[in-house]
């Protein structure tokens, strides 16, 4: 009987564990290979913030690849689950950005491939916010999301500008 | 002459209250806002909040694990005050769920910066910012927008 209830409370401690684990992993937009990657580049910003374009990047080709695909059948809630990846690495980018500049780092060359990656961004979400407006039913599911999406990339993409030309003059006086 | 000791008095006295408001210390700030009217106190709770996340990180960095984890606590606290009292006024709750979005990216973000011990109240606290921020999303779209 003792052996029995031994048995159950180990079943019991390691499925709770596996399911902390299980949800860790589905809970962390990035996957370990780029967890890892960060944090090799956790003293460089220019480094970071450009495997951030790179993430954010794979988020949208992802969220493209199944707007396409044919054989998707719950493309709403795949096009939502996929935006959302895409918002919280976008998240964590700007916030290791302000990180940076509380540090003084010089950021200007990332943020010329950070402003030009908004560009490019901010075209791809406009043609799923297009395409969604012709399926209506599909889009209810990830309409508001799409929508903070673009207000935020619309937002920070005027931040960004703002603090390339902030470092910009702050680093040409610094250079004297 | 006296016009302009006057207006040299009252900027004076706005920039040493703008000092004063800015360098409010966390206890100040958190007396203020458990006094405060409901609809003032999501954005009160919120800075409470975010300034405690930084002094997590802050914490977590200088290697006061413990101390980090305690600021940790009062993050998730002063977001669940913060949510709670938008949904009673309806104030601020977009807002809200914007911030609690970031911040729990920014909590994923020092979670990953810590050993495997430290991890687990850190993801902890970026799952529950979450599960307040999709709740006060169930409650703009129930009020139908």
């Amino acid at each position: 009987m003792i052996s029995t209830t031994s048995k159950l409370a180990r079943l019991v401690v390691a499925l709770s564990l596996l399911s902390t684990v299980w949800a860790q992993r589905r809970r962390d937009p990035l996957n370990p290979v780029e967890q890892d990657k960060l944090r090799d580049a956790a003293q460089e910003p220019s480094e970071r913030l450009k495997l951030y374009i790179e993430f954010s990047r794979t988020r949208l080709a992802s969220l493209e690849q199944i707007r396409t695909d044919p054989k998707v059948t719950d493309r709403g809630q795949q096009t939502r689950a996929r935006l959302q990846d895409f918002l919280d690495v976008y998240d964590e980018m700007n916030d290791n950005i302000d990180t940076f500049v509380e540090r003084k780092s010089d950021l200007r060359k990332p943020l010329k491939a950070i402003i030009e990656a908004d560009t490019e961004f901010q075209a791809k979400l406009r043609a799923v916010k297009s395409s969604a407006d012709a399926n209506k039913d599909e889009a209810k599911q990830y309409d508001f999301l799409l929508t903070s999406v673009l207000d935020t990339i619309d937002s920070s993409v005027q931040d960004h500008r703002q603090l390339l030309s902030e470092q910009e003059e702050a680093f040409k006086h610094k250079k004297k | 002459m006296r016009l302009q000791t006057t207006i040299v008095a009252v900027l004076l006295a706005a920039s040493s209250l703008a000092l004063a408001y800015k360098t409010e210390t966390l206890q100040e700030l958190i007396a203020r806002a458990e006094s405060a009217k409901i609809e003032d106190r999501p954005a009160l709770c919120l800075e409470i909040s975010e300034r405690q996340l930084k002094s997590a990180d802050e914490l977590y960095t200088a290697g006061k694990a413990d101390e980090g984890r305690a600021a940790v606590q009062d993050v998730v606290t002063y977001s669940e005050k913060a949510h709670d009292a938008a949904i009673q006024s309806g104030k601020k709750v977009k807002n809200l769920e914007i911030a609690f979005r970031k911040m729990a990216a920014k909590l994923r973000d020092l979670k990953r910066s810590l050993n495997f011990d430290d991890q687990a109240p850190v993801q902890a606290a970026a799952d529950r910012l979450e599960n307040l921020r999709t709740d006060l999303l169930s409650h703009m779209f129930g009020k139908g927008k």
